[in-house]
């Protein structure tokens, strides 16, 4: 028994640490295909030291961790002082509403903030921008909090209370019985409900994925947005590093209290070098957050311009692979300091303006989005004065339907929504007799992505069963969403960004998307081809830069577009992103692949079969999108497998009446605890 | 009356928890109950929750069988754990830790990378001519993300039972006459029970509210409750039906652990 | 005597509407060692955390000097404790400990060495500065808690069953020591304890109190010799009570019999209880006695033996250095001397009987009454 408990932990262990192994390998790896081991090297970390966002993003996380654990240790050791006197009904109370965080599913703790900030900050304070730095860092002391308690607590209970008796006896004021005597008590408590405060904020993700607005990211939050693109060898490098860190704080910590049992019992002198290092470091401490707090407060440049630019992902000219660090020459050009961030779809974009709560400058949404948030009053009208490039723009996208007064826009990029495929497993006759049909196409189940949006993936249905792209009928409607649902059983992944890693590395072999990402991709795995259905007609999609209401450097976000919109800039920038631009002079500054590709720049002749999407209602957006989520997301009853399904149902049966009726013919036993 | 004063301490504490957990909980019921696009009270929101129940299901079905699985596999790690020195203890207790320090979403991605058709295990499968196997997007995968993610929250409460528990118990069992195996059942067991709950409620949670593991491990048959809420924020723009679901997941994983304090008695759960 | 120091002037004390004590009236000269003995739960300890400032009465008063210092907060008082459990703090070593109140105090560094330094002279613990608290005995312990308030020069020192938690020897030996410490230093001590022998052998005076109420005061000669009432006589060493009729001054009619007492001052016919010591009772042979009883138990104890004799139906315990055989016949005297008589009181009937005698059983209970504090 003994034997086989000894090879199941070592086995457990292994199950535990073999992903960890598989990502520190991966940190040393020249490749960039975690699966593929090219070769040692070093470059993974110079690369993470000289990237400034994902160490200040790293900083991010540090600070809050700091600033949340500060204020949860301060608050919630004086909590515990007090509970400890409450009446016992009033701590009854007090202990159910610290444990509310502990089990409520993390999910539910962030939504339930998210939707208390946004309706306090948006909805009565009318504030521009209700999740912030603070509201994150409120959100972190929220669920920190328990951890000091409930490490305290005990520490207070096991406390002799004649020691604070005994202090005042001696002289000592209540504070200063509490300072001198009680904090020692107590301390170990502190220390251990501070330390799990503090990995449990630098480690949060699920909560502050929904707190977190547009300025202040931390790592975690950040990391998830990279997990969906194919992810930069370098956050390897940075988790191998954090291990490090962390393994070796926990082993001094360990050090520490094998350390402080021994000295218990020891009848030797407490050593002045010691009690000198405890004070050094709580100093350390303390001095970091001070510093922290200083550099929240007055450490932000307050003269400098700042403007907060949210764009597609892999959608800017970022300075890999010999192109443009587009955000980089504009900040040394301009002296405007430019926060930039992503997003997946349109839909996501107009969750974030209508609901998240956060401040954005600039952004650059598709054509029917722009419809819908200049029908809804969401933008702000430009000065085109502030943008003399506008006048590059070529004639035929100027007044586009979306904008027909151009007032609003400037357009950033244009182009198709095609098939990708990999041409070693994908037949290519047979995307090309079915276009896109073949997404139906069986022979290739499991290996086919669809894309996560439900305008795009409706559209794609409407297209293969004839309808109009911008159709207002709910049957056609509904008869798209049962293609969809038909064709779910053959669907790998629902995907946007992360499209990338799974085509890159052959893990699906055909999906639906954007061309200019897919020229990206294909310049990756040279596998990968693309074709456009013209037959049976295709997307055709602008996107614009625009300016949303509530911008407050209006004149620095104009310079921004502007930039933008310079024929060099944008010849770079496409370069990267490889998307078309509206600007026919930029075709100069672009590489000759690009500017003559027929992927990037179709013919006119087949432009014209091209549709692009209008805005048709905010009731039939939702109707699309429940339609979408209907028939792709929730298990359909018509499924073959209609035995397992029940058993679900039945095991919520079982749990709620169960729960009815221990609750009802059980009264809770209370020990009398004193 | 000194006492009462010092009762003040916990007020500014009190008001946080109340401003930031409760009155959260009061604001999702009101989206909850009201229209996304006119505002207006409406019980729509929760009308549409049963089209969710089969996934709502799902969602406990995995996590429960997670949870039973990291049982099985926690409980003799925990016990082997609690049986060694003082040193060795302290060092295993930290090993288990260690992970749950590190970010979940990178460590799930290396599972990505292990199980994808194309991904390491599946190469090895290959090479040794075995061929590759459906590993990933199927359940099973996405109760492996489960259960790799918080063995180390069944583990570390299992450990603080077992080790409280008196070794003159197994002793005097084991002097009146039990074989080990008994031992196990009639002693050891029995008395670990907290533990257990607490190890139970303390993965069924999290893994019944997960969104990301199931998005990176599981396909489109494995879509989880979490999964449905977070579209509903960061994409459908529905906070209301959003809520709706919210609310629905927190009176279930009310009920739960409601249900396993009742048997467990106020042991409180173990933090540490 | 010396003047008074502190008095109590009509003390009650509630708790959640329970009254924990009732209107208490004392005074404490300077320089005497007071002792308040009594069960546990009867407000002893309540009294003495009243008196250091950790609780303020519910109604009355605490004077001491003359002024009134029910709204002095502990740490303004001129009074210091040793607590219960000692209450050392763990964190700090020996010399801290009991340099704390002098820091507090902001004394200066030398004087704060000096006095420290003489106060373990004091407690016998010389070279133990430096020691952690932890791995001191209990009787070190003990001694550094009593220095740490010592070393303060209070005027009152306060000492919550201090010797509780030591075994009985080393009991013993700290009675001597503190009782050493309390002459040389001339500190006004008052002392809390439920052990009667500790009251009797310390103190100059002693309080005996019972469910929140004192029931009596004095020395502890008098308080063992003229018990005022039932819960007295038999909390302060063994007696057997019964009940008796005072006939007229010095005579006194109980189990049938007049008896000739030492007692007066109670009204013609009046029921009274009689107090009679088991060591002053002589054992004779039959004939020769009052009374006329049969042994039904002997159990030896050391210096004597424990003997049970029924007479008519009512068992008395008699401690004689004399072995007499189980359901062996015995007469006793009784001198007037050692007949003693109390006035009737709600104590009556509940004590003195030893129709259950059983010498186990009387140590459990006394265990357990241990445990309880």
């Amino acid at each position: 028994m003994k034997s086989t408990n000894k090879f199941l932990t070592i086995l457990i262990f292994i199950f535990l640490y073999i992903p960890m192994a598989v990502l520190i390998v991966a940190s040393f790896n020249s490749g960039k295909d975690i699966t593929r081991f090219e070769g040692f090297t070093w470059n993974q970390y110079a690369e993470l030291f000289r990237d400034e966002t994902l160490l200040g993003l790293l900083g991010n996380s540090i600070l809050i961790a700091l600033l949340s654990t500060g204020i949860s240790v301060a608050l919630g050791t004086m909590a515990a002082v007090g509970i400890h006197s409450l009446k016992p009904r009033m701590r009854n109370f007090v202990m159910s509403l610290t444990n509310i965080p502990m089990t409520n599913p993390d999910i539910v703790t962030g939504v339930s903030l998210s939707l208390l900030f946004v309706f306090l900050g948006s909805g009565l304070l009318g504030q521009r921008e209700s999740l912030n730095f603070w509201t994150l860092l409120i959100a972190h002391v929220t669920f920190g909090l328990p951890y000091v308690i409930l490490n305290v607590m005990p520490k207070m209970q096991q406390m002799d209370r004649s020691l604070t008796d005994a202090a005042m006896d001696l002289g000592c004021t209540p504070v200063q019985a509490f300072f001198k005597v009680t904090l020692h008590e107590i301390m170990p408590g502190i220390v251990a409900g501070g330390i799990m405060a503090f990995t449990m904020s630098l480690d949060d993700f699920v909560i502050s994925y929904f707190v977190t607005g547009s300025g202040f990211v931390t790592l975690p939050v950040e990391i998830y947005t990279y997990t969906k693109k194919p992810i930069a060898p370098k956050v390897y490098a940075m988790f191998t590093l954090l291990f490090l860190l962390i393994a070796v704080l926990m082993v001094g910590i360990n050090l520490m209290q094998l350390r402080a049992e021994k000295k218990k019992l020891d009848t030797r002198p407490v050593s002045k070098g010691w009690q000198i290092a405890k004070r050094c470091i709580a100093g350390a401490l303390v001095l970091a957050l001070v510093i922290g707090c200083c550099w929240l407060i007055f450490g932000q440049k307050r003269d400098q311009v700042t403007i907060n630019v949210y764009n597609w992902g892999m959608n800017i000219a970022d300075g890999t692979d010999d192109t443009m660090d587009i955000i980089a020459e504009f900040e040394e050009r301009t002296g405007i300091k430019v926060n930039y961030s992503t997003y997946e779809s349109n839909e996501v974009l107009y969750s974030k303006l209508k609901n998240g709560g956060i401040s954005v400058d600039v952004i650059i949404p598709s054509d029917y989005m722009i419809d819908r948030m200049i029908a809804e009053d969401m933008l702000e009208k430009l000065d085109y004065s502030n943008i003399p490039n506008f006048e590059f723009v070529d004639e035929q996208f100027k007044n586009p339907a979306f904008d027909p007064t151009q007032e609003y826009t400037v357009p950033y990029t244009w182009g198709t929504v095609g098939i990708l495929y990999n041409t070693q497993y994908v037949d290519e006759a047979d995307v090309v007799s079915q276009g896109w049909g073949v997404l139906w196409d069986e022979d290739y189940a499991g290996k086919i992505l669809m894309i996560d949006n439900s305008r795009d993936a409706l559209g794609i249905a409407q297209l293969l069963l004839g309808y109009d792209l911008n159709t207002m009928d709910k049957t056609e409607l509904q008869a798209c969403a049962d293609k969809l649902a038909q064709q779910r059983p053959l669907v790998q992944q629902y995907v946007m960004d992360q499209i990338y890693a799974t085509m890159q590395n052959e893990e699906a072999w055909i999906a639906p998307y954007y061309a200019g990402d897919c020229m990206l991709m294909m310049e990756e795995n040279e596998n990968l081809a693309f074709y456009l259905p013209e037959d049976q007609g295709f997307n055709l999609f602008t996107d614009a830069m625009c300016i949303p209401k509530g911008c407050q450097e209006k004149a620095a976000a104009e310079a921004f577009i502007n930039f933008l919109s310079d024929p060099e800039i944008s010849g770079a920038n496409m370069d990267y992103i490889c998307y078309a631009s509206p600007i026919s002079a930029a075709k100069d500054y672009m590489e000759d692949y690009l500017a003559e590709s027929e992927i990037v720049y179709p013919d006119d002749e087949v432009l014209e079969k091209g549709t692009a999407y209008a805005y048709l209602s905010e009731d039939l957006s939702r109707y699309m999108e429940n339609l979408y989520q209907q028939a792709t997301k929730i298990s359909d009853s018509t499924d073959t497998e209609q035995a397992p399904s029940a058993v679900p149902y039945i095991i919520i049966g079982v749990i709620f009446v169960g729960t009815a009726t221990v609750l009802m013919f059980t009264g809770k036993k209370r020990r009398p605890k004193e | 009356m000194k006492r009462n004063k010092s009762a003040y301490l916990s007020l500014p504490y009190i008001i946080f928890m109340v401003v930031f957990t409760l009155i959260p909980l009061g604001v999702v019921a009101y989206y909850a109950l009201t229209d996304p696009a006119t505002g207006e009270f409406t019980l729509d929101n929760l009308m549409h929750l049963s089209e969710f129940l089969p996934v709502l299901g799902q969602s406990v079905l995995y996590s429960l069988v997670s949870a039973v699985i990291c049982l099985i596999l926690g409980y003799p790690v925990a016990y082997y754990i609690a049986h060694r020195g003082k040193t060795a203890q302290k060092i295993l207790y930290m090993l288990i830790m260690l992970p749950m320090c590190m970010s979940f979403l990178l460590r799930t991605l290396a599972w990505v990378g292990l199980l994808q058709d194309t991904g390491i295990i599946n190469n090895f499968l290959d090479w040794i001519g075995i061929g590759r196997l459906q590993l990933i997007r199927t359940p099973a995968a996405v109760v492996l993300g489960m259960v790799y993610n918080y063995l180390p929250y069944m583990i570390l409460p299992l450990y603080s039972i077992i080790v409280k528990i008196d070794n003159r118990l197994i002793e005097a069992a084991e002097d009146l006459g039990c074989t080990p195996a008994q031992t196990f059942l009639r002693v050891a067991l029995p008395l670990s029970v907290p533990g257990i709950l607490s190890g139970m409620t303390m993965v069924f949670v999290p893994a019944v509210s997960t969104f990301y593991i199931s998005l990176k491990l599981g396909g489109p048959d494995t879509v989880l409750i979490g999964d449905i809420i977070e579209r509903q924020f960061k994409q459908a723009n529905n906070p209301n039906l959003g809520a709706a679901l919210s609310l629905l997941l927190m009176v279930l994983v009310f009920l739960c652990t409601g249900l396993m304090n009742r048997f467990g008695g106020d042991e409180e759960g173990v933090v540490v | 005597m010396s003047k008074e120091l502190i008095r109590l002037r009509d003390l009650t004390m509630e708790f959640d509407g329970e009254r924990i004590l009732d209107s208490i009236n004392l005074y404490i000269n300077d320089h005497e060692f007071l002792t308040l003995l009594g069960p546990s739960g009867c407000g002893k300890t309540t009294t003495l955390r009243i008196i250091g400032g950790f609780l303020t009465p519910t109604s009355g008063t605490v004077t001491f000097d003359g002024k009134c210092i029910n709204d002095v907060p502990p740490y303004d008082r001129q009074i210091n404790t040793v607590f219960q459990r000692y209450a050392l703090f763990p964190h700090l070593n020996v010399f801290d400990n009991i340099a704390f109140g002098l820091k507090v105090a902001k004394c200066p560094k030398d004087e704060i060495n000096e006095r420290v330094n003489r106060m373990l002279e004091i407690v016998s613990l010389k070279g133990y500065g430096h020691r952690n608290v932890a791995s001191l005995s209990g009787g070190q312990q003990q001694r550094v808690a009593i220095a740490r308030a010592l070393v303060n020069e209070p005027k009152v020192l306060l000492l919550d069953e201090p010797l509780a938690a030591l075994d009985l020897r080393l009991r013993k030996d700290m009675q001597n020591e503190l009782k050493r410490i309390q002459r040389e230093t001339g500190i006004t001590f008052v002392y809390v304890t439920h052990d009667q022998e500790e009251a009797l052998s310390m103190s100059d005076t002693v309080v005996v109190m019972d469910k929140g109420r004192i029931q009596q005061i004095g020395k502890p000669e008098d308080i063992y010799n003229e018990p005022k009432n039932a819960f007295v006589a038999d909390f302060i060493g063994e007696s057997n009570i019964l009940d008796g009729t005072m006939l007229e001054d010095f005579k006194v009619k109980f189990f049938g019999r007049t008896f000739v007492c030492v007692d007066k001052g109670f009204a013609p016919n009046e029921p009274v209880d009689v107090v009679i010591r088991p060591e002053d009772i002589d054992i004779v042979a039959p004939e020769e006695g009052h009374l006329v009883g049969t042994v039904t138990n002997i159990t030896f104890k050391g210096l004597n033996y424990d003997i049970i004799v029924e007479f008519k139906g009512f068992k008395w315990l008699i401690q004689s250095t004399d072995y007499c055989a189980v359901d062996s016949t015995i007469g006793i005297r009784l001198n007037p001397e050692d007949i003693h008589i109390m006035k009737k009181s709600e104590y009556s009937g509940m004590f003195g009987d030893y129709s259950s005698y059983s010498a186990e059983f009387d140590e459990l209970t006394e265990d357990a009454a241990d445990e309880e504090e």
